[in-house]
C-alpha cells in the first residue's frame, strides 16, 4: 500500500504502532495493550487489526519476525510484529503532527480542565 | 463449536487475506473467549466484520500477483488457465455477453426502466475494473528481476524479500506459449512464473530448462506478451467476461423482480425464482 495512504497516520494504525512501541508482540498481545493504553476505549476486532497490521507490513512501518510459542498461552505458535525504524519515525511525527494540533486548539481555549 | 462458527464468518473475508491471517483471527478469538464473556466477544466480532469485510474487499492489493505470502505469480497462472478455457468458448460469452448488454441498454431507454440502466452501468464498471487491474499487473511485471545461476533460480522485486527455488526443490516446467514459463515445486505456493516480458526469460528458460522436462501448451488463442492492451484482454476474457455475463444475468433478474414486486405484479413463488439464481451466484462468489 502506498505510504502516502498513512500520512496522516490513521488512528488505528497509530494505536497499534504504539503498542508495538514498548516491544514485539502477537496479534492479541497488541490488541490487549491498545485496549489497556486506552482504557477499554478502543478495541479492535481481528479484521480491523489483522486489515491495519497487513497495511503497516506493506508500508514498511511494522515487521514480521516469525513464530513462537507464547510463554503465556502454552504450546501454541504465534506470529510475532516489531516496530521498524521507520515505524518509529511515523509514529514520532504523527505524534508532532497531533501535539502540534493540541497546541493550536489550547491557544484558541477549546480545552477545558487537565488538558488545559 | 464458536471457533467453527468464527471460521465459518472468515470465509466472507477476500482468500488473500484469509490465507494470511484466518488461523491468526481464529487464535486471537479464541484467546478473547478464555478471558471475555462470549456474547461480548460475538457483539465485538461480528461488529468488527461488518465494518472490516467490505473494507478487505474494497482494498486494492500492493501487489496483486506477488503476495507477500510469497505464492508467486499465481494469479496469473490462474488467468492464464481462465483465459485458455474461456478460449475455447469466447464465441459464444462475448456474443451473449455484449448481446445481453445491448438488449439491456435498448429496452431500459425504450421501456423507462432505470433499473436496466443501472444493470448496463455495473456491467460497465465490472469491465472498467477489468482495465485498471490489467494496468496494474501489467506495471508490475515490469519491476521483477530474475536471476538463474548455479542450481537456483531468485525472483525479487522492490520491497519485498526475493524468492529463491533450489534446482532439487523444482519437479517440472510448464511453457505457455507467448505468456510464460512455470517452474513448477512440490508445493504450489511456491511456484515461480517467469513471463516472457521479463528480460532475462530467455536466460532462465534456458538454465532451468537442463533441471527437468518441459511442457508446452499452445496459447494461439489469447496471444498475450504481457503489454496493456494484451492483458486487459486476458483478465477480459478470462475472468470478467464470465462474471460479467453472470453478474449481468442476475443483476437483469434481481432488478425485473423488484420493479414487478413494486408494480404488485409477481407472485411470491415467482419472486423466489427470480431471487433463486442471485442466491446461488451469490453464494458462489462468497465460497
Amino acid at each position: 500500500m502506498p505510504r502516502r495512504k498513512l500520512d496522516p497516520l490513521p488512528s488505528t494504525a497509530f494505536h497499534i504502532l504504539l503498542a508495538l512501541a514498548g516491544g514485539e508482540k502477537h496479534g492479541y498481545g497488541i490488541m490487549r495493550q491498545v485496549a489497556d493504553d486506552t482504557d477499554n476505549k478502543v478495541r479492535l476486532g481481528p479484521g480491523t487489526l489483522y486489515g491495519s497490521i497487513q497495511t503497516l507490513l506493506d508500508a514498511g512501518y511494522v515487521d514480521e519476525i516469525g513464530e513462537r510459542a507464547d510463554a503465556t498461552s502454552g504450546d501454541e505458535r504465534r506470529r510475532y510484529y516489531r516496530l521498524s525504524r521507520a515505524g518509529r519515525a511515523a509514529v514520532k511525527a504523527e505524534a508532532e503532527r497531533l501535539a502540534g494540533l493540541l497546541r493550536l486548539a489550547k491557544s484558541k481555549k477549546m480545552l477545558k480542565g487537565a488538558h488545559a | 463449536m464458536p471457533e467453527r462458527f468464527y471460521s465459518l464468518l472468515l470465509r466472507l473475508y477476500p482468500r488473500a487475506f484469509r490465507q494470511r491471517y484466518a488461523d491468526e483471527m481464529v487464535r486471537v478469538f479464541c484467546d478473547r473467549l478464555r478471558h471475555e464473556s462470549a456474547a461480548r466477544v460475538w457483539i465485538d466480532v461480528l461488529g468488527d466484520a461488518v465494518a472490516s469485510i467490505p473494507r478487505q474487499h474494497w482494498r486494492r492489493e500492493p501487489h496483486p500477483i506477488y503476495p507477500s505470502s510469497a505464492a508467486p505469480l499465481r494469479a496469473a497462472y490462474t488467468t492464464v488457465m481462465q483465459a485458455m478455457l474461456v478460449s475455447a468458448i469466447l464465441g459464444g460469452f462475448l456474443g451473449v455477453g455484449l448481446m445481453m448488454t445491448a438488449y439491456l441498454g435498448i429496452t431500459a431507454v425504450m421501456t423507462r426502466f432505470p433499473g436496466g440502466l443501472l444493470a448496463v452501468g455495473l456491467i460497465f464498471l465490472v469491465w472498467l475494473s477489468a482495465f485498471r487491474k490489467a494496468r496494474r499487473t501489467s506495471q508490475t511485471l515490469k519491476t521483477f528481476r530474475y536471476d538463474a545461476g548455479g542450481d537456483s533460480v531468485t525472483v525479487a522485486s522492490d520491497g519485498m524479500a526475493p524468492l529463491t527455488l533450489q534446482r532439487s526443490e523444482v519437479t517440472g516446467l510448464h511453457d505457455f506459449e507467448k505468456v510464460g514459463l512455470r517452474i513448477q515445486t512440490a508445493d504450489p505456493a511456491r511456484d515461480l512464473w517467469v513471463p516472457v516480458t521479463a528480460a532475462s526469460y530467455p536466460s532462465v528458460k534456458a538454465r532451468v530448462s537442463e533441471w527437468a522436462p518441459v511442457t508446452v501448451t499452445p496459447l494461439r488463442l489469447v496471444p498475450v506478451d504481457g503489454g496493456f492492451l494484451q492483458l486487459s484482454l486476458l483478465y477480459a476474457l478470462g475472468l470478467f467476461i464470465p462474471m460479467t455475463f453472470a453478474a449481468g444475468i442476475a443483476g437483469a433478474l434481481l432488478l425485473n423482480a423488484i420493479w414487478a414486486m413494486a408494480k404488485r405484479d409477481l407472485p411470491a413463488r415467482k419472486t423466489l425464482l427470480y431471487l433463486g439464481p442471485v442466491a446461488i451466484l451469490l453464494v458462489r462468489w462468497l465460497w
